[in-house]
């Protein structure tokens, strides 16, 4: 479709979620009484580590007036089966602790009584005997053969272990004329969306299934993990998500287990049970990203190309590795290389349990990590060789000429112009005026001279990153080798399902499978269909809510790696066009003109110029009031769905590639920082960010989106970490000690579009949105470096951190060579 | 985080408040702002049987100027002077009533560190003290002005000097049974310089570091008067003994730094994740060396301005 005729397409129409969630009239799960007679349940969790359950004793809480019944593991194993795993290993994961306790928090038992505050009483006098293991806290550490195991069955603490090589990637490894080397930690975060897990879970004896309402997003693989799981059929599970979800990125993913747990929960005690988790629970035991130390080795020739990389990545799953990880070192497999036209690649992963939080999907998952590593090595490569850090990516970008670009990895980037948009981001920020200044003030004020430096230090520094979108469900299966992938079933796509029906008074409406947790999906939608059937985007209903038994949707529905502008919309899209076809060719038949001679206009039917007196209402309702009247070939009703999957994401080869995303959008960030040395203390002084995401939807939705994503970076870039002691006790948990950035903390912030539309989606959008959690802890990084002169390889950049940094290398000295090549800007 | 049952008891006057708490079976915790104590309630970190509301308790929410000194004795002079504030002042109310004059802008620049706007339309400068949070912002600078603490019960009244008043962690001289429903803040003298700076990670955070200073000099330009406290790095806020050898002295920036030198190597300071003792022990240094110079730039910049007006 071409831009110049959109109406609605591509413009920052206001959000129709906003009327309600401003009057405080939105629906959260919390407000839902979707079953009369509902209890409430509060769970008992571990207070260790690692620790053997000796015995549960429940008599006294079973007594406390209120209280309708308690489940525990002796419970759970009898009724469930393990949930099925994404890797070999035969770890087994339940929602409740069976014989052990593999992380602080991790639920043990459940209360079930009139009120939450009844059964938080009772929970306190559930009473649990442990006797208490050895915690094995850090990767490194939990690799070592004398470290405790947390599965006995397993045998190590490896989960999973994948080694892939791709090109001639040895060579240059021992013959290059520069070889680089570094070690970097990415931290363990959260996601902390203002509104926690909810589950209220109905089961029905007389047909023994399960209804549950709870704010889960996808992806609806874990459907069937859920389904079998409670040994049932999956048509015995119906999952309802409603319309209004308080923010998730990503974190509402691993509401899974507990949704088991309170279905079950249901079912033995006898009535609906409702769980709203709280934020302490929240931050202990819901999820998180994983943390990841990463060694990254690299070839370079004498102009600064990048001939191989070596990665060695070591990624944290927590005490067990639940679906759908190791996803977090996959999900970016096929943009390993990033924007860099890199020949040869060895890549050496590791998914290791600790007795910590279970991981799970995340804003940018496994993006933020790997691009740590990569974005930070180029600039450690470029001040090797005497290069200004943009001039090593301008040497090592792929070429627009080269798009669609097949990554050695499997990965088919659709489309892009990355100089152009490093070009102007540098405009943007001034980047060469910021150089010439910097030179200037290093050579007039000697910075040369040792001592103590107490004047402010500034820095710029950039990352510049691909940013994948749309997942391939058949990514995962490169954490399995070629032949076991030959054993199982090919996974392949990325689905999206919607259905667009108009009912007898021509009133439309809209389902979509995207379970939206605050993106405003609701009013790009009514944009896209309003744009197709020429209607007021207003006049559309858009049923958000899923509900497994009657919504369109498939294994890939929800809303996790931006998947609504690639793979949503083109559902919507499509099906709306379908809708559109029928009309125009029941108007064909009626007024006996060709189909294509006629064309929609403010809801009716035009022949030219001429208004042919049909309507979309007098068509649509044609169709149900007086079917016997339609031609033969078109049926009654006005109901299109549209099953959508962008064809390129296929199942991995024999050779362990794998397209992982659908498409891939780009972006370069410009940070300039200024360090107070005394205090140790960051200040962004701005953030530049230029984005190609392919044609925006909604400009408006695009830059609120970016700005979460870009806070959400600022946070792993600066404060966020979750701190656990050598006994695995969470030391931050709570919004006192756990840092988010909040308002007071953001950066001026200026946001710039290119938009080379994807080829691949009907209306050539990509998806945004996790692009500045994946880029700006680098960006920030690197600024950092160029002021003190110092590597950081470790994230937050905390004062206490910086400090550090700052003891160690002695500020003032130079440690990066100037630049000898001129800035091409 | 719901808290466990307890009784609620809402009162209308002092007594019945007084009364309540002298009652050792009820078990009760004074609510007012609840800003800090809800928040425990909630987590079950405090599980008391009973809650007394004293929020209606009009007359603990005064505030004004007091012309007496600490004996008690109504003086004519202008210099000396006190605040009081009831209890139940809202910190909102104390903040937008410190904004109106030079001699209690101390008092509102510290505030403005307190929590959020939010939080501080509910919370008490009351319960703040109470509370005595080690980091808090108003036991700071409730110790480092100087001032009384009223105190009763059903036993009658005392007075607590502010000096005395914050004992430990979270632990003040209020015994069992007693309430706080007044406090005296001494107000600097008009030519008093002042500062107050904090260290934090975020907008609104607790404190990593807090300090207020006053500082009083002659036309001499000689240290008259000089107070300064400390907040976060112990289990109490902190007045510091090193500032009283520049009485009488010039003062200068190299006595900044001797004083900040001579305060960190005699205190400890915690490691932990959130900062290294190493760190902690910088910005200690820096943070004194700051606020006493800061405090002796007003004052210059004041007794300039005093001393124009008295010529």
């Amino acid at each position: 479709m071409e831009s110049e005729q959109f109406r609605w397409i591509g413009k920052s129409l206001s959000r129709v979620e906003d009327e309600r969630l401003m009057r405080g009239a939105g629906r959260y799960i919390d407000d839902l009484e979707p079953f009369p007679g509902c209890k409430a349940a509060a769970i008992v969790r571990s207070p260790y580590a690692h620790a053997h359950i000796r015995h549960i004793d429940v008599e006294a809480a079973l007594q406390v007036p209120g209280v309708v019944g308690v489940i525990t593991g002796a419970d759970v194993r009898r009724e469930m089966r393990p949930f099925p795993v994404g890797v070999p290993a035969p770890i087994e994961y339940y929602p409740v602790a069976l014989d052990k306790v593999r992380f602080v928090g991790e639920p043990v038992v459940v209360v079930v009584a009139d009120s939450r505050y009844i059964a938080e009483d009772a929970a306190e006098l559930v009473h649990v005997e442990y006797d208490p293991l050895p915690a094995v806290i850090g990767v490194e550490a939990a690799m070592q053969p004398e470290s405790a195991v947390l599965h006995e069955n397993v045998g190590s603490n490896i989960a999973n272990h994948r080694i892939f090589s791709y090109g001639e990637w040895e060579q240059p490894l021992k013959e290059a004329p520069h070889i680089i080397s570094a070690r970097f930690e990415f931290p363990k975060t959260n996601a902390t969306p203002i509104e926690t897990y909810g589950v209220i879970a109905d089961y029905a004896p007389g047909t023994n299934e399960y209804t549950v309402w709870a704010n889960f997003h996808g992806p609806f693989t874990l459907h069937t993990v859920m389904a079998q799981a409670l040994k049932i059929g999956t048509q015995q599970l119906r999952l309802c998500v409603p319309a209004d979800i308080g923010g998730s990125y990503g974190i509402k993913s691993a509401v899974y287990p507990y949704i088991t747990l309170i279905a079950l929960a249901s079912k033995l005690v006898g009535c609906p049970v409702r769980w709203i988790e709280d934020r302490i629970e929240h931050l202990k035991a819901s999820s998180s990203g994983t943390d990841r130390v990463s060694y990254v080795t690299g070839a370079l020739d004498e102009n600064g190309r990048v001939l191989t990389l070596k990665l060695t990545q070591y990624d944290d799953v927590g005490a067990y590795i639940r679906a759908p990880e190791p996803a977090t070192l996959y999900r970016t497999h096929g943009d390993t290389t990033g924007a860099y036209d890199i020949p040869a690649l060895y890549m050496d992963n590791y998914a290791i349990m600790t007795n910590r939080l279970p991981t799970g999907l995340i804003r940018g998952y496994g993006g933020p990590q790997l691009y740590f590593t990569l974005e930070r090595f180029m600039d450690i490569a470029a001040h090797r060789l005497g290069l200004d850090p943009t001039e090593i990516r301008r040497r090592n970008f792929i070429r627009p000429d080269q798009f669609p670009y097949r990554t050695l990895t499997g990965g088919l980037y659709d489309s892009g112009n990355y100089e152009a948009v490093l070009d102007k981001a540098l405009e943007l920020s001034d980047y060469r005026a910021f150089r010439e200044e910097q030179q200037r003030s290093r050579n007039g004020t000697g910075q040369g001279q040792a001592g103590a430096i107490n004047r402010p230090l500034q820095g710029i520094g950039m990352a510049a990153i691909v940013e994948p979108s749309g997942s391939n469900m058949g990514y995962l299966g490169v954490a399995f080798t070629a032949e076991e992938r030959a054993r199982q079933l090919p996974k392949s796509g990325c689905t999206a399902a919607a259905a667009v029906a108009i009912d007898a008074l021509g009133g439309i409406t809209v389902r979509i499978d995207t379970t939206p947790e605050g993106q405003g999906h609701e009013t790009v939608v009514q944009q896209i269909v309003a744009e197709v059937l020429d209607v007021e985007p207003r006049s559309i209903r858009v049923i958000a809510e899923m509900d497994t038994a009657t919504s369109p949707w498939s294994v890939a529905s929800g809303s996790y790696s931006s998947r609504f502008a690639p793979a949503g919309s083109s559902a919507v899209y499509t099906a709306a066009m379908r809708v559109r076809r029928k009309l125009l060719h029941l108007a064909a038949e009626q007024l006996q003109v060709p189909a294509a001679a006629l064309r929609l206009q403010a809801g009716r039917v035009y022949h030219g110029d001429k208004d042919t007196g049909l309507s979309i209402r007098r068509l649509a309702g044609l169709t149900h009031w007086s079917p016997t009247e339609l031609p033969s070939d078109v049926e009654p009703g006005v109901y299109e769905t549209s099953y959508y999957t962008i064809p390129t994401v296929t199942p991995p080869n024999e050779k362990d590639q794998v397209n992982s995303s659908a498409t891939y959008g780009f972006l370069v960030d410009v940070v300039k920082v200024e360090i107070n040395p005394e205090i140790a203390e960051i200040k962004v002084l701005d953030y530049i960010t230029v984005h190609d995401a392919g044609r925006l939807l909604n400009p408006k939705l695009a830059h609120g989106q970016i700005l979460g994503g870009l806070a959400h970076g600022l946070g792993s870039a600066l404060f966020e970490e979750m701190v656990y002691d050598e006994e695995g006790q969470l030391l931050n948990g709570s919004f006192m000690d756990y840092l988010c950035p909040t308002v007071g903390e953001m950066p001026p912030v200026e946001i710039a579009h290119q938009e080379t539309p994807s080829p691949l989606t009907p209306l050539g959008a990509k998806g945004l949105g996790e692009g500045n959690t994946m880029s700006a802890g680098a960006a920030i990084a690197n600024a950092v470096a160029d002021a003190l002169g110092i590597e950081p390889t470790a994230l937050p950049l905390s004062p206490t951190r910086v400090w550090d940094l700052l003891c160690q290398g002695n500020v003032g000295q130079p440690k990066r060579e100037e630049s000898h090549e001129a800035i091409r800007i | 985080m719901k808290p466990s049952a307890f009784d609620y008891i809402r009162v209308d006057t002092l007594d019945e408040a007084l009364s309540v708490l002298a009652d050792s079976d009820l078990e009760a915790k004074v609510l007012a702002g609840g800003q800090s104590l809800l928040p425990m309630l909630n987590m079950r970190l405090a599980q008391p049987k009973a809650l007394v509301d004293i929020n209606r308790l009009a007359a603990l929410a005064t505030l004004g100027r007091l012309e007496m000194n600490l004996a008690g004795v109504a003086t004519q002079s202008p210099d000396t002077a006190f605040l009081e504030v009831g209890a139940l002042v809202r910190q909102r109310q104390l903040e937008r009533y410190a904004l109106e004059e030079e001699r209690t802008r101390l008092i509102h620049t510290a505030l403005t560190y307190v929590g959020h706007p939010q939080t501080r339309n509910q919370g008490t400068v009351g319960g703040s003290l109470a509370h005595a949070d080690p980091s808090a912002e108003l036991p700071l600078l409730f110790l480092t002005l100087g001032g009384t603490a009223i105190i009763q019960s059903t036993r009658g009244e005392r007075q607590v000097a502010a000096e005395e008043f914050f004992q430990s962690y979270f632990t003040t001289a209020i015994e069992p049974g007693e309430m706080l429903t007044k406090t005296l803040w001494r107000l600097p003298v008009p030519d008093e310089g002042m500062a107050f700076k904090e260290y934090r990670r975020r907008h609104g955070d607790f404190a990593l570091l807090a300090a207020a200073c006053t500082m009083k000099i002659g036309s001499d330009r000689k240290v008259q008067h000089v107070r300064l406290g400390l907040g976060g790095l112990a289990d109490t806020p902190l007045l510091v003994d090193e500032v009283r050898e520049s009485v009488g002295e010039h003062w200068a920036k190299e006595r900044a730094r001797a004083v900040a030198e001579a305060v960190v190597n005699r205190l400890d300071f915690a490691d932990d994740y959130q900062a290294s003792s190493s760190y902690r022990r910088q910005l200690a240094s820096v943070l004194i060396a700051t606020v006493l110079d800061a405090a002796y730039e007003d004052a210059l910049a004041k007794e300039g301005k005093h001393g124009v007006d008295q010529g």
